[in-house]
């Protein structure tokens, strides 16, 4: 009877806690229903698709199990195009986070034009991709680019081909993607800036530390939790570039510049191997999925909050 | 640390300044008013360029001039079930199209159509899913190079009811592209055109530099000296002469323009190949692709008669018209572009592809903008369909305007046609000369992988090209191997 009555109450308090967290729940349903449609469900059907030699028009697909996967793994322009792209990340976030940082120091205290030199680093983020790959064209461009005029003309250098030479061309693409994206990570750092007490400063400073000191001991640990969130956000951002090499380079020299989103496009949508697509996507999000929790798990360790 | 934080901030700021300010690409001469005694190139036809005539690729190759990227609907006579036109001719040739379109529809008062304009690459999205979704678009334009893949993947109609019905006859077409367009003895489509390469030569140029305009090199080795003679420096030099600055070059014999159009025609001029002619074996490594390519890389770094292919170089064009390249090999549709600049037109003459081979051997590449009907069509509006197609072929002598061939030989023959000089060139040089790209279900893949291969070959002087040649050979013979 006692264990009945334990029961009973317990059912009742699991249905209190439900209806009243019922409207929790339903404020979620409609997100949830466009997440459910639009996301995981084409995740689902992707992953299924990939197993499949998926022709768009037939009835009845010709199922082949892991045989796209195994193709992928001996697939050199795969294992190119992913360099490529590990390559522009690894440069691109590196310099990203670095430069929004110290930038982000710098304009933290509010002095004259700081508040305008915030608009004008954020600016270019504003642009649409489109313009970016424009833009960058006309800077690289090796006899006619703004920057070989300086080099050659200003500086008597040498004429580089920027866009032609496999070594350079991703720097370059980095270059042209950080001028474009660093507002953002530049703001968010000001934003953790401004969340470290300054007492701490100011003690730091009593007890004779330097400026340097200060950065390593009190800034560092105390933006870890930003750190994370830009750092994750910036790699799973440029893991998945593919305007700015498909507009300025086209991919090229070669492959040299070929991301893996743009490689996936091109399989999908030109080649209409649309299960071979499928299966790059899968295993372009297992590697960040992946590298992901790596990055959590590493600089979760070192934050502090 | 801030003090290190402003300085970068200063810096920056100062880098930002220094690159807003310099505005500072060297201005090239604009082209002199010098009239038009030596005018051969009309300046009537209106603006098509060349991203009209992009194929499945993206029009986003370094070579090939600016997309539209806004899809234009035209809808004309009001109906519950109108006929609708899918097409990716939103360049300058659009225009022409759609004035074409008005004219269908005021000889037809009853005709009820959409027509929609859109970006090549969207189309390419667009087409397959419409027609799997059951509601494709009644009628579609793309290109002859594609219809092997499209009909492979189940996504066209015989067009055989066409020639049987329409009085239109197969023979009356260029009968390489009907080939091409041919599947399992099934002609999949209907040429609305014939367009491609033709050499576009700047006579203001080529006489600058004592030569003359009318006694033009007929192969590839009286072309380096004569591209010598072309080619100086900013000091005046040329590329034989002591002291020549290979980087600041202010003239050019030629370039290397659209790798699509360019590759296969000079393949072809050395006997060379991408695909063996059973469409099984990958021949981009044969001793004659491999001397194909190895002569362009030999014009860049070598004779230094050509700038270097890199990716995103400005179009050739931009140096055409600023009288610095002498031959430029460029699309029919460059008609549009002498129309917007009746200055160089006055100095441009056309004849066809000049041959790069020892041997003069001569070939050109073209391609075909065709009409379709894709798999699941309304039945109820094809007849009206093949009304249209019957009528814009017929009156294809104004599409000439836009710059492109008619495919109907009989108004190529037209005199309305013959009197445009490049159209009339173009007709003469396709039917002469002209070949169409290989038939094959994977053609854009093998496509992309030969203009990597040759991307890669021509990306340097210290490129590779044998081993370039070799790694695409590779890629191709994979991709024909595959089942």
């Amino acid at each position: 009877m006692a264990i009945s009555t334990a029961s009973a109450g317990s059912k009742s308090r699991r249905w209190k806690t439900l209806r009243d967290q019922l409207p929790n729940y339903l404020f979620i349903l409609p997100q949830f229903i466009l997440f459910a449609v639009f996301l995981l469900y084409p995740i689902a059907r992707g992953m299924q698709i990939s197993l499949f030699d998926w022709k768009i028009m037939l009835k009845d697909q010709h199922f082949i199990g892991l045989a796209n996967y195994e193709a992928l793994l001996k697939d050199k322009v795969f294992w190119e195009v992913l360099g490529n792209t590990f390559k522009f990340m690894i440069i691109t976030v590196t310099i990203n986070v670095g430069l929004a940082l110290l930038v982000a120091s710098g304009l933290k205290h509010g002095f004259f034009g700081s508040e305008f030199l915030r608009v004008l680093f954020y600016a270019p983020g504003l642009l649409s991709v489109a313009v970016i790959g424009i833009i960058g064209i006309r800077v690289w461009d090796s006899q006619l680019g703004i920057i070989n005029y300086y080099l050659t003309s200003i500086l008597g250098g040498p004429r580089v081909s920027w866009l032609g030479d496999t070594r350079l061309v991703i720097p370059a693409l980095s270059i042209t993607t950080i001028w474009w994206t660093f507002g953002f990570p530049m703001l968010v750092f000001i934003a953790g800036l401004h969340n470290i007490p300054e007492n701490l400063y100011e003690a730091a400073k009593i007890d004779g530390a330097s400026t340097l000191q200060s950065f390593r001991r009190i800034t560092l640990p105390l933006i870890m939790p930003t750190m994370l969130f830009v750092v994750v956000t910036q790699f799973i951002a440029h893991m998945q570039v593919f305007a700015q090499p498909y507009i300025i380079t086209a991919g090229g020299p070669g492959n040299a510049s070929r991301s893996v989103v743009q490689y996936l496009y091109e399989t999908a949508w030109k080649y209409f191997r649309y299960g071979y697509a499928s299966s790059i996507s899968v295993v372009l999000a297992l590697i960040m999925i992946v590298v992901t929790v790596i990055l959590f798990s590493a600089m979760r360790n070192r934050a502090e909050y | 640390m801030r003090k290190l934080s402003l300085t970068l901030v200063l810096l920056v700021v100062m880098a930002l300044l220094v690159s807003a300010c310099g505005g500072a690409e060297p201005a090239p001469a604009t082209a002199p008013q010098t009239g038009g005694d030596t005018a051969q190139v009309e300046a009537t036809a209106p603006p098509a360029d060349a991203a009209a005539d992009t194929a499945a690729e993206p029009t986003l190759d370094p070579n090939a001039p600016t997309p539209e990227p806004t899809p234009v609907v035209n809808t004309f006579g009001q109906c519950d079930n109108p006929v609708r036109l899918w097409h990716g001719l939103t360049g300058s040739d659009g225009a022409v199209f759609a004035e074409m379109l008005q004219q269908y529809a005021a000889a037809n008062p009853d005709a009820c159509f959409e027509s929609q304009g859109i970006p090549w690459d969207l189309f390419f999205q667009k087409y397959p899913t419409a027609v799997a979704a059951g509601a494709p678009p009644d009628m579609v334009i793309f290109h002859a190079a594609e219809v092997t893949q499209m009909a492979s993947e189940g996504l066209m109609e015989s067009m055989e009811d066409f020639f049987a019905s329409s009085g239109i006859g197969k023979d009356e077409f260029n009968d390489v592209l009907i080939n091409q367009i041919t599947v399992d003895g099934q002609t999949m489509a209907v040429p609305f055109d014939n367009h491609g390469w033709l050499l576009w030569y700047n006579t203001k140029v080529i006489e600058d530099a004592g030569l003359d305009p009318n006694n033009l090199p007929t192969n590839g080795d009286e072309f380096i000296q004569w591209a010598q003679q072309i080619t100086t420096d900013v000091n005046g030099k040329h590329p034989t002469d002591e002291g020549f600055d290979k980087d600041n070059v202010q003239v050019w014999g030629m370039e290397f323009t659209w790798p699509r159009y360019t590759v296969p025609t000079t393949l072809w001029q050395f006997g060379g190949s991408v695909i063996s002619e059973d469409g099984k074996t990958a021949t981009l490594n044969s001793p004659e692709s491999i001397a194909a390519i190895q002569y362009w890389h030999d014009l860049m770094y070598k004779y230094y008669v050509a700038p270097p292919a890199v990716p995103g170089k400005m179009w050739a064009g931009d140096l055409y018209k600023n009288n610095q390249l002498a031959f430029m090999w460029e699309g029919t549709w460059t008609g549009g572009f002498m129309r917007d600049n009746p200055d160089v037109a006055a100095l441009t003459q056309t004849a066809f592809v000049n041959s790069l081979a020892p041997d003069g051997n001569q070939a050109v590449k073209f391609d075909s903008h065709i009409f379709s009907i894709p798999t699941g069509a309304d039945e109820a509006n094809k007849a009206q369909s093949y009304a249209m197609i019957k009528y814009l072929l017929e009156n294809g002598a104004y599409w000439a305007t836009s710059g492109q061939v008619p495919a109907l030989k009989s108004v190529q023959e037209s005199a309305e046609v013959q009197a445009i000089p490049s159209v009339a060139k173009a007709a003469e040089q396709f039917n002469a000369i002209g070949r169409t790209d290989f038939a094959h279900k994977s053609f854009i893949e093998i496509q992309t992988a030969y203009e990597t291969a040759v991307g890669t070959a021509l990306a340097s002087a210290d490129a590779d090209v044998e081993k370039a040649l070799n790694d695409g050979n590779e890629a191709i013979q994979a991709i024909l191997d595959r089942p």
